[in-house]
Parts: C-alpha cells; structure tokens; sequence
C-alpha cells in the first residue's frame, strides 16, 4: 500500500511532463507505468512539435491551421492554450537538452508539414519523440522521482465522485496492491492497438480510456480515427511526414509525383487518394541525398534497411497508410480536469480538443508536452484541497475475486488472443478510411459478439510471474471498450467530417453535427451523447 | 517458411531448472523473430515471457540472443538469421534471468544510466529563446541521444562481465550525450564524475561494444571521446584513482623507453611496487600464462628497432598538447 499527493499512470512524454510540472510544484509524486518509461510509445513520434516562432508566423495562425484541419470540432480554448504556450515549451525542452536541429545561424530549423501554412515544426531527426521522452526522462530521474514500472493500474478508485488512487497489478508478481492519492493523472497513451495492422506499439490498448470510462466519464469524439499516409512494412513503421517538408517525392508506380509541390494535403485526404491508389505508392529520398539522409532521417535509414531491405539513397520506400490513432479520449479542460474530482488526464488518452476531426502533423506531441504539463500543474494545485484518505485494503477483494473467477473459467476453445485478433480484423475492415452504414452495423455486431466471448473466455496459463495473456485479459477489456465507442460514434454521426468519412454521407452536415460525440458507459452497452464545440462560430 | 525454434525456458513459479524447448513455426518469408515468438505464445504455448513494445526498431525492449548474437528481435527477419532451419533465442548475457526471456536490466542498465547523471543543466547564462549552437556540435549528441538503451553494448562488453562496478558502455554513450552537449552548464562536474573508478577508466580497449550495437552508434569510440575530453580538460583521475593514474605512466614511459609496451612491467606498475596485495592478484594469471606461451621465461623486454623515432614523436605530442 503506497500513498503519493499525486500518482501519474504512464510513463511516455505526458506522463513524464506531468510528472516534472508536479515535482516543480513542490508536492511528492510518482509515476506508474505499464512498462520501463523508455519502451513507451512516445519513443515512436516523428515529426516534431509544433510553434510559431520569428515575425513571419504567429500563434494565432498556428491556431487558425489548427482548427482548419479540425474541421469545425475543435475547442478554440484548447486550441488557443496549445499554440500560444507552445513556444515556451519547446524553448524550455531545447534547455533541458533535446538536441533540436539547427538551421545556419544556429537556431531552431523547422519543417514545413501538411496543413500548417509556415515552417513551423521544431525537429529532432526524425526522431523527436523519442529524444523528448529521453530529455524528460533524464530529468525525472534527476528530481528522483518514484517510478513503479511494469505496474498495470486495473481500476481507478473513486469514491463519492472524488478519485482516491488506483489499484494495479505488479506485471513481474501477479501481486495486486493499492496506490492512493489525492490526485491521479492518467497519461496511458493512445488505443492504436485496436485495429490491425496499426502504427501503435504493444502497448497502445486504451487503459486509460477504459479506466475512465468504467468510472462513469465520456470519451469524446472517439469515431476520429486517424491514419498515417507513410506506413511502410507490415507492421508498425512508418516515416515521418517530415520526409515530404523535406523534398522526398511520394510517386506512383510508374515514378511519377502524386502530391503538387509546396502543397502537402492533410493527413486523411492523402490517406484516402493513397488508399485506393491499386498499385501503391512509394516515397523516394533520392533527390535528399545521402548525407541529408543520414543527418535528418537517423530512423528512417536504419529501419528502412532492417525491415525493407533498402537503402534510401538508391531505391525508393513502398508505403501505404495504415491506421496511426484514435484522436478521441478522456474528455478534460485545458487543466486535463476530468469530471471526477482529483481525476486529470493528458496525452493521447485525452480529449482536452485541440484535434478536433483532424490533427495536424506534431500537433499530437505538442499537445502531450503542453497539457501535460497543465494536468501535473493542475493535479499538483488540487492535492492542497483535498483531505487525503488511504484505499482500504478490502477495496483489493473486487479485484481479487474477480481474479479468482478468471482463472476458474473453462479454458477449452476461445483465448484472449483470437478474440483480440477478431476484434482488431473487424475495425479495420469495418471501421475504417472508408465508412458506411451497413459496415459499421455489422462492426457493431461483431463487437457486441465479441464482448460476450470476453464474458466467457478463460486463461491457459495460471503463473503469477509475467503472465501476458492476464495481460492481454485486461488489455482486451480496455480494446472492448473503446471499441465500443469508435463504433457508436461512427454510426451515430452520419456526414463526413475530418477523418471520418462515410461514402453513404459524403458531405459535412454543419446544421446538424458540429457538435462533439460523447459516449458514456451505459447499463447496455455504450451511450452517445452530443455536447457542443466551444467557440464554433469562429471556426475556418 | 517452416523454422525450428529452440527458446530458453525458465520458471521460477514451478521450481525447474532452465533448459531449452523447441517449437515448430511456420510463418511467411517477411516475419521477424519476434514475430515467430508471438506465433509461439500466442498459439502453443501461452507461458512464455518476453518483452516487446514498438515493434519497428524504436525503443530497444526486445534485446534477445539470436543465434547467438545480440539482435533486436523486432528488427531481425528470421529468413536473415536462420542456421539449418534453426532460429535459436536466449536471453542476453551476464545479467539475471527473471522467467524465460525476461531479465533484469536495474542493476545492469538503469542504475548505472542513473549513475552517470545524464541530465542537463542549462549553461548560464540561460538565453531567453533556443541556445543559438552550430548544428555541427549537436549533430553528434544527436545521433549518440538516439541510443534506444537495449543493453547490447554492455552485454558485449568484456569487463562487465568480470567487473559489475564499471558503467559500461551503455551509460557512457549517455554521458558523452551530456559531456558533449553545448547547452549544458556541468561539463567539468559530468567529466570528474565518469573518471572515478568504474567511469572511463576501467575500459579495457576491446571494442565489443561497437560490434553489438545494433545501430551503429560505435560506443566505445564515445567513451574513448570523453576519456579524451577529461584529459583535454586536465581531468585525471589520479587523486580518485591511483590505479588507472600509475596504469597510464607506465603504459607510457614504457613506450617512450622501449618504443613499445612491456606487459609484464605494465601489469606490475599499475598494481603499484608496494601494493603486495595486488601483486599477488597476478600471480595465478602469471601461472595460467605461462604453460600458454603467452609469458615466456626469462622475461625479457628489448628495445624494438625505431625506438627513438617513437620517442621524438610522443615528445613532440606532448608538447603541442601542453
């Protein structure tokens, strides 16, 4: 049993950010993540975090890019927080030591990325994310923070409508114990895993989303799902949209260019033209040469090597889109205040909205490092008024029985695999670029179906130590869920907005749909509820 | 394409010892050694534990001995490291096995990240936008910062496996991140640090480590970079570490004397003439050594042709250093 001010669940840039805002603000606080902060997914972001930076841009048109690509679901407050402390942010990560490129005087360089109407993405090779969740790392380890790795939170504690802590699951034991708190941040991450084959690491399966939304709290704006043009392999690599800000030409088969020059498209138009595109695509960096190639695209070179066998400054890389994350989540304020008291979240697993129906290239990063830190600043600011209580240890026995019954169940024919493996084949064949009616009827049915083969499903294995498939019972429970509600979403919305596109509803319908998508956890199954956009009327 | 797996098996929870089993996979000419792992856990045999998480080469956690070697398993096609049909899969070496292909990497890798104090203190003064610094000095921190710490250098090194106190080369590719960056306001501080005992040091010069990094980040030439910093900055370790101190006199004079080096005064030096203790230390590699060839008797270490050009060219370093 162990008590902090604060608990933060996850250990990638927002976790972390978080993290550090809290330590700053002088109250003890601790990380608990499902695996070592380092292995987290924010390893994997490539484009960069976005600011408007020098007299030819400004926040306020980073912000009007922003809400454009959105697309009229964007909360204008977030927007405006976002793309006016931005700057300071990445100024600060530049001191902490991400070794951001420069341009010839010595200053940030920055890349031109789809959508945004200046060069304003600061970037670390192509490898920003995983250089910002280093440089916050090596700073929480200064401060000493207490990190509990490889700890998965099985079920937030919330009593009276006030959030006491959490209750996990120690990966390496099988013990089960209580964190309590006076304020939790959940920063778990996005739910990537929910479709196959996806951009998302291992462990991008909805946690947070799940534990919020068996607490009672909506995920917003769940049915926008957003694919990445530049997929290449069959699993989860892809290049960064920085390739395209720096000269590598996207061709059809034949070698000839797709996009106009000076004029990348956003994401989910180059995803659809790419998508239906029957021979494919592919992005040459010849033109970059060698030594660019080498200095700006450090990932991109090794993996293209390793996992597609080729060499970037002689053959050109096959890619495809492939699903890249939920743009949804735990809807928050721009404190990453949730609805439960004590409760925040950031990062992916948030809905704070700045995304809206489409997020820009380095928009998802930036907004992990701003609200982030917001949301540890803000949980930090709560603890003073709260009184604090310690988690009974009877509030364990739920979870122990539930344990118990588990591991009783039958184990003959279903597993927990083939049932993610269903669930993740039919979003991506139902739920995905391309959406209609009859699809996501029957991607709703499958998912009612598939809930009721969790209900039933046993486990083969029965260690304590490491055991992934009591792992994958939890993970496929949290995929559930969020399934669930990209599915209600995406069928109650009828009208193509952002990444949402429906060919039986092919046109945006402002008059009746500019408004958020909010499904909540109801006694038969999810529930939609609408609630309105902040400041819409001046959207683009 | 049909491939043998031979996986190393071990659970504490039952009690057995840790041996090999063997399964049969079956999977298409594109799929990676972890995919043929999670072929196997997924279909036969839900027990078995390992680590994975991004699956593209980003964040180090699937380090495996693959055939023998330190691979990343993510990033490895089966069809590429294939022997005889037979893919073999252990955990990485020299570090405490937890259940089958899951180790423990606290003492082995994250203290010692820890130990190096790798963080960064902005330089004063603190500018008020970015720090303005030639993209050449940051292209390097870059590219060392890219490190996704799997541990494989330090699998490879030769001392730690003999040695459990020195850092390795992991975390000393971390350090030359810091000791390297412009930004940062702890240069001389960061330096002094990693020239204590187990730091810079204890490197023994084998070069394993840039052999098993899997992405070519050369780790041994880092550490070699900031050993040549701290000597550029005056930074011996002398005071802290006699040891090295008198290791690096001999080394040297013996050049200068002899044109190059007397190993049997080498090791005898850096013990210290008055150090019994450690000179009893030699003696059992002494007698190991000489049934080999490898100390022949009686020791005579001669003046090899050329000597005094040597001699001329260390003092002329010498001075252009001073």
């Amino acid at each position: 049993m162990l008590k902090y001010d604060v608990l933060i669940v996850g250990g990638g840039v927002a976790g972390l950010r978080a993290a550090l805002a809290a330590k700053q603000a002088g109250v003890q606080v601790a990380l608990l993540s499902k695996t070592h902060p380092l292995r987290s997914h924010s390893a994997t972001s490539s484009d960069g975090l976005n600011a408007a930076f020098g007299k030819d841009d400004s926040w306020q048109q980073h912000a009007q890019d922003t809400v454009r690509a959105g697309a009229g679901l964007c909360d204008h407050a977030a927007v405006e927080e976002m793309c006016r402390t931005a700057s300071d942010d990445i100024i600060q990560l530049d001191h902490i030591g991400v070794p951001f490129n420069r341009n010839t005087e010595g200053k940030l360089d920055r890349w031109a990325l789809g959508g945004h109407t200046s060069p304003r993405t600061a970037f670390s090779a192509d490898m920003t994310g995983h250089a910002v969740l280093n440089t916050l790392y090596e700073q929480c380890i200064r401060e000493e923070i207490p990190s509990h790795e490889e700890w998965l939170a099985t079920s937030l504690v919330v009593e009276d409508g006030i959030c006491r802590g959490v209750l996990a699951l120690e990966l390496g034991t099988g013990k089960l114990d209580a964190f309590s708190a006076s304020a939790v941040v959940l920063a778990t991450g996005g739910a990537g895993r929910v479709y196959t084959p996806s951009t998302a690491s291992q462990s991008c399966c909805g946690d947070g989303m799940s534990l919020a939304y068996r607490a009672g709290l909506g995920l917003r704006d769940m049915e926008m799902v957003q694919y990445h043009p530049l997929g290449f392999c069959e699993r989860a690599a892809f290049a960064s949209e920085g390739a395209l800000g720096e000269g590598a030409v996207l061709c059809n088969p034949d070698g000839q260019p797709i996009l106009q020059a000076d004029d990348p498209p956003l994401r989910d138009a180059l995803c659809r033209s790419l998508a239906s595109a029957e021979d494919g695509a592919t992005l040459d960096f010849r033109s970059i040469g060698k030594e660019r190639i080498g200095a700006r695209f450090l990932y991109l070179e090794r993996a293209a090597n390793d996992m597609a066998g080729i060499s970037l400054d002689s053959a050109p890389l096959p890619v495809m889109p492939r699903m890249h994350r939920v743009l949804g989540g735990i809807q928050t304020d721009t404190n990453g205040a949730t609805a439960v008291s004590g409760l925040f979240a950031a990062g992916e697993c948030a809905s704070p909205g700045v995304h809206g129906a489409n997020a820009l290239a380095g928009n998802a990063l930036t907004a992990s490092v701003v609200f982030g830190r917001r949301a540890g600043s803000a949980a930090a600011a709560h603890v003073s008024s709260i009184d604090p209580r310690t988690i009974a240890d009877s509030a364990l026995q739920d979870t122990r029985r539930t344990l118990e019954v588990i591991f009783s169940r039958p184990t003959a024919g279903d597993t927990v695999v083939t049932i993610q493996r269903a669930l993740a084949n039919t979003m991506a064949e139902h739920v995905g670029l391309v959406r209609d009616e009859a699809r996501l009827q029957e991607a709703a049915r499958c998912v009612a179906d598939l809930q009721t083969r969790y209900t039933q499903v046993g486990l083969r294995h029965h260690g304590k130590m490491y055991n992934h498939e009591l792992l994958t019972f939890y993970e496929l429970g949290a995929l559930l869920d969020v399934a669930g509600a990209i599915v209600t979403a995406a069928q109650e919305r009828q009208e193509s907005r952002g990444v949402h596109h429906r060919s039986d509803f092919p046109a945006t319908n402002d008059a009746e749909w500019q408004h958020h998508s909010l499904v909540t956890c109801g006694p038969d199954g999810p529930s939609l509820a609408t609630s309105p956009v902040v400041n819409a009327g001046q959207s683009a | 394409m049909e491939t043998t797996f031979k996986v190393y098996r071990f659970d504490p929870e039952n009690g057995s010892k840790p041996d090999f089993a063997t399964y049969q996979v079956d999977l298409p000419d594109s799929a990676t050694v972890m995919d043929g792992l999670r072929h196997i856990r997924d279909e036969q045999d839900p027990s078995l534990a390992f680590r994975a998480s991004c699956e593209r080469g980003s964040c180090g956690d699937c380090a495996l001995r693959i055939n023998k070697k330190g691979r990343l398993g993510c990033s490895l096609k089966i069809a590429k490291t294939v022997k005889n049909g037979v893919v073999t899969v252990e955990p990485i070496r020299n570090i405490p096995v937890l259940k089958d292909l899951v180790y423990d990497l606290e003492d082995f890798l994250w203290k010692k990240i820890k130990a190096v104090q790798p963080w960064i203190t902005p330089r004063e003064p603190e500018p008020e936008g970015e720090y303005v610094v030639a993209e050449e000095q940051l292209a390097e921190v870059r590219k060392a910062m890219s490190c996704v710490m799997c541990g494989l250098c330090d699998e490879g090194c030769a001392v730690i496996k003999i040695d459990k106190d020195f850092v390795g080369p992991a975390a000393l590719t971390k350090a030359y991140r810091a000791v390297f960056d412009p930004r940062d306001g702890q240069h001389d501080e960061r330096l002094t640090l990693v020239s204590e005992p187990g730091g810079v040091w204890d490197c023994t010069h084998c070069f394993e480590a840039n052999g098993h990094c899997p992405l070519g980040l050369e780790p041994t030439d880092r550490l070699f970079e900031v050993r040549d910093e701290a000597i550029r900055q005056g930074i011996r370790s002398g005071t802290r570490n006699p040891k090295v101190q008198r290791h690096y006199d001999s080394f040297l004079n013996s050049v200068k004397r002899s044109g190059w080096l007397d190993e049997g005064r080498l090791a005898i030096e850096s013990e210290g003439l008055t150090n019994i203790a450690g000179l009893a230390k030699l003696l059992p590699t002494v007698i190991r050594a000489i049934p080999k060839g490898k100390a022949p008797l009686p020791y005579f270490h001669h003046k090899r042709p050329g000597a005094e050009a040597i001699r001329r060219i260390i003092d002329k370093a010498q001075r252009s250093e001073v």
